[in-house]
């Protein structure tokens, strides 16, 4: 919004609050106004009722603790003065992370394809192994078909770290045994 | 034309059982076998690569390039000691360059310099909070002695385990059994677990489904013909593999796929490589 607008905007705003409570003058002299002529009415401009409130300190003094520490947390949010400058590179630059970043994409991609077609082997292997199954014994092979009705999967499984834990293998383990009951 | 196929195929082997039945000796069975590829999973994450370990390094050195200038006014905040010990260790800047904002060059990455850690009173317990942290090693004592019939042996493997029984062929190779009346794969192959290997394993059946089938014939003459082995997948967590009196098993091992390639008959490796994971 240009300065032109803003300051035609308050004007016509400010003639209807002064219309309200000096209409009579308003209605005697019909006088057509010119616009931006703050002097014409014979009305000084004020904000009045317009007054602009937020922003304007309401309380003497200066800044509280609270607020200083209000403005210190909130400068943690934002980029104002803690960006570093956009990072420039020259064009062999750009072409050596560009060659970086593609041969990072090529391992990776054959990585995920090795990975692939030794789960497609596997899955070939189950395939062979089911219909072999089936030629051979249709009972063990209908047992083994069937889905367990509640899948329970083991806690014990652990994602794989950086370093092993402290115990890497718990060799101790037993097998719970029931209280016998007298 | 997918049913002429099948017509071909199926007359083909109809042809194939008409010669079988000709040729009048007598057919013998095979005898139906279940086996457990018992493995261990990896413990920790598979070994990097020197272009994978330099890949990473450039990456975090463009993350101190790229990342915003530590807020060191809201941790260490103004007039405290604290603020005077992390000043103390931070590197001298020129102040007037118009670059140097917040004591960081925002042409140039950001290493964030921390003071140490100043004790007054050390307690026992906030020494034990605060002690460094050393990482385990990555390589074991098994790892040195090369014991292979140790689990703590390349923990960034999959460790597979093979046996040795004395039976008809003194040969490695997954556990199996025979298939008992009554039993399935999956009961079958849990008894001979506890039967081979002992009670104190904490044993995972990934599926009662087979995972890998293996057509062992026999040379000598006798009641049967050969084995069809059907083999289940299995994990184990905790617990140890020992080898129980009256099993039949003479030895065993833990291995990773390359090692088994020189373990395993070469005919039945071929058979049983593809089922098994690289890493």
């Amino acid at each position: 919004m240009s300065l032109h607008q803003l300051s035609s905007m308050f004007w016509r705003r400010s003639q209807t609050i002064i219309s309200r409570t000096a209409f009579q003058s308003a209605a005697v002299s019909r006088i057509p106004q010119p616009l931006h002529n703050f002097e014409v009415s014979g009305v000084k401009f004020t904000h009045g009722s317009l007054e602009v409130t937020r922003g304007k300190r309401t309380k003497s003094g200066g800044s509280s603790p609270q607020k200083i520490r209000l403005v210190n947390m909130l400068s943690l949010i934002g980029r104002v003065r803690k960006a570093p400058y956009r990072l420039k590179l020259s064009y062999e630059d750009l072409l050596r992370h560009r060659t970086i970043h593609r041969a990072w994409q090529l391992v990776k991609r054959q990585e995920r394809e090795s990975r692939n077609t030794e789960l497609m082997t596997q899955y070939q292997k189950i395939q062979v192994a089911c219909d072999e199954l089936e030629k051979a014994s249709p009972e063990l092979f209908a047992q083994a078909m069937d889905k367990p009705k509640s899948l329970r999967f083991p806690p014990e499984y652990r994602i794989p770290t950086e370093t092993p834990p402290n115990v890497s293998w718990d060799s101790s383990w037993k097998k719970a045994t029931l209280p016998q009951v007298k | 034309m997918f049913f002429l196929r099948r017509s071909l195929a199926t007359s083909a082997t109809a042809d194939a059982l008409a010669i079988e039945s000709d040729s009048g000796s007598p057919a013998k069975e095979f005898k139906i076998m279940s086996g457990v590829i018992l493995s261990r999973p990896p413990i920790i994450t598979p070994e990097q690569t020197a272009f994978s370990k330099a890949y990473y390094h450039y990456q975090s050195e463009l993350y101190k390039r790229m990342s915003w200038t530590f807020p060191y006014w809201f941790y260490y905040p103004k007039g405290t000691l604290a603020e005077n010990e992390y000043t103390r260790v931070q590197p001298k800047l020129n102040e007037k360059d118009p670059d140097v904002l917040f004591n960081r060059d925002r042409n140039s990455k950001q290493d964030v310099v921390f003071p140490p850690r100043s004790v007054q009173r050390e307690t026992e317990e906030s020494a034990r909070i605060y002690a460094k942290i050393v990482p385990n090693p990555r390589t074991t004592i098994a790892d040195e002695e090369n014991n292979i019939r140790s689990l703590e042996r390349k923990l960034d493997r999959t460790l597979y385990l093979i046996v040795k029984r004395d039976g008809e062929s003194l040969e490695w190779s997954f556990p199996a059994t025979t298939i008992e009346s009554g039993e399935n794969l999956e009961s079958s192959s849990t008894r001979m677990l506890a039967q081979y290997g002992g009670e104190d394993m904490n044993i995972f059946l990934v599926s009662g489904t087979p995972a890998l089938y293996y057509k062992d014939v026999y040379e000598s003459d006798g009641k049967y013909e050969g084995a069809k082995i059907f083999y289940l997948k299995s994990r184990i967590f905790n617990g140890l593999f020992k080898p129980q009196k009256e099993s039949g098993i003479v030895d065993y091992a833990w291995l990773t796929k390359e090692e088994l390639s020189s373990y395993l008959d070469k005919q039945y490796w071929r058979k049983v490589a593809g089922a098994l994971s690289k890493q």
